[in-house]
């Protein structure tokens, strides 16, 4: 009985499907690692931006407050890489920027990390009613164009 | 190598040419590369952004090869080629959760004659638990992913002709759990996903059969040919425990098998995606207990507003 347990354990050990089994854990517990870096290094020291959500009586209320009555709008996500390139080359703080298909949280994090003087919001239905379905886009918003938007 | 297969491979190198050439003369968007990780393990993968996306791809597998326990390359067995045409179909149900299913129809064919039938349907779940952020390329992109096959097809257990033409998918159901990790936000990109593989028993014939669970590894490295065009290799290594019929454990029945394959994807329009794939099976390293085959795919994914 004891001999044959100590025979099955000892396939057990040898079997190469145990090894991989090992392995392949250990490299999946591994990647678990990582956002536990993110989490340590970035998270915590970073101020976050204000992005409040933008629906479309704020998106109203930003174009009747605008000059000339007209917004720029720039919808961004934090999981696009081109979107990066795209921030960095804005020129002055006049376009809005957008977060979209993302959490307020990340796209806060990202903005205060990036320190852009633009005002920042995060999407509640804008987008969709703007026909924005790959990121980066950027809209202009007049009173017009809010009038033709859906309801 | 016959003089037909020569030809066919002609072609595959002309088509991956060919394919390189117009992708990097086409700039589009970049983005992350969504669950790159896991190869071609899963046909359709959905952005964030993307609500429904669908995926029409034709593919032909040929150069079969048997591999017995000891590692030895037997003569070819079953169809000459086997084609494919795969209609899979993706909803997102939120930002960082979406489910497929996936539908293939089959062909063999074997000098001269050809049955055709539906493969085995696959529905399948992706949960976004970690996204990338381009402001920490380090950080990778993780999910979690689960699929059921379903085993609509006839087993090759089942077959009662020695020619197996009328064999078209696995014929046992299975289900599968595993994490996808994807580093996809630079020029070079690279992933690695694990898979654990769930089988169910299955009445064949007087025998009761359990395939033995499995494992399977895919590390993918890649490279970003500008914009969303890209091209992946990878290697995926997968491992099974001995079969058991009749819950009798079958002595060296383990699956040892490795494959290779590369993919090129090319995006000519804004929401549409023409991906190209090269898979070899049973070629590279150790392999025991399957069936060794060559393959072309080709598909077309669009996403729909």
């Amino acid at each position: 009985m004891v001999g044959d347990l100590g025979m099955t354990l000892q396939s057990i050990r040898n079997s190469k499907m145990t090894k991989t089994l090992s392995i392949t854990l250990l490299a999946a517990g591994s990647t678990w690692l990582f956002p536990l870096y993110g989490v340590a290094s970035h998270d915590a020291e970073k101020p976050a931006a204000n992005c409040p959500p933008l629906d479309k009586k704020k998106l109203k209320e930003i174009v009747e407050a605008s000059e000339g009555k007209k917004v720029d709008l720039v919808f961004f996500s934090s999981w696009c890489s081109d979107c990066g390139n795209h921030l960095k080359k804005l020129e002055g703080p006049g376009k809005v920027l957008v977060g979209t298909f993302d959490k307020q949280p990340r796209i806060e994090k990202l903005v205060g990390k990036l320190k852009l003087p633009n005002r920042c919001f995060t999407d509640s239905g804008v987008a969709k009613k703007l026909k924005v379905t790959t990121v980066p886009a950027e809209r202009s918003v007049t009173q017009e164009t809010l009038s033709l938007l859906q309801n | 190598m016959t003089p037909i297969l020569k030809i066919r491979f002609s072609f595959f190198s002309a088509s991956v040419l060919a394919f390189v050439v117009v992708a990097i003369s086409l700039p589009s968007h970049a983005w992350a590369c969504a669950s790159c990780g896991s190869g071609s393990d899963d046909p359709l993968v959905l952005w964030p952004n993307e609500e429904l996306k669908t995926y029409v791809g034709v593919s032909t597998s040929s150069r079969f090869e048997t591999v017995d326990p000891q590692g030895k390359y037997g003569q070819e067995s079953g169809p000459k080629s086997r084609d494919a045409f795969t209609f899979a179909v993706g909803k997102a149900l939120r930002n960082d959760f979406f489910f497929t299913l996936t539908l293939p129809v089959q062909q063999n064919r074997l000098e001269g004659s050809s049955l055709r039938s539906l493969g085995d349907p696959m529905i399948a779940a992706r949960w976004s638990w970690w996204m990338p952020d381009f402001s920490e390329p380090l950080r990778p992109q993780i999910q979690m992913m689960t699929s059921y096959k379903l085993a609509h097809s006839k087993s090759l257990q089942e077959t009662t002709r020695p020619d197996l033409l009328d064999a078209f998918g696995t014929g046992i159901p299975e289900l599968k759990l595993g994490i996808d990790t994807f580093w996809g936000m630079g020029t070079v990109k690279g992933g690695v996903a694990l898979a654990g593989l769930f089988p169910e028993e299955r009445k064949l014939g007087r025998t009761t059969v359990f395939p033995g669970n499995g494992l399977r590894a895919t590390s993918t490295v890649g490279f970003s040919l500008g914009g969303d065009n890209k091209i992946i290799g990878g290697l995926v290594r997968e491992m099974r425990e001995n079969r058991r019929n009749d819950g009798q454990r079958v002595e060296k029945s383990e699956v040892l098998s490795h494959s290779i394959f590369v993919t090129l994807d090319w995006s000519p329009a804004q929401h549409n995606m023409l991906r190209l794939s090269l898979t070899d099976k049973g070629r590279v390293l150790e392999n025991r207990n399957m069936i060794a085959a060559s393959s072309l795919s080709f598909a077309w994914l669009a996403t729909w507003e």
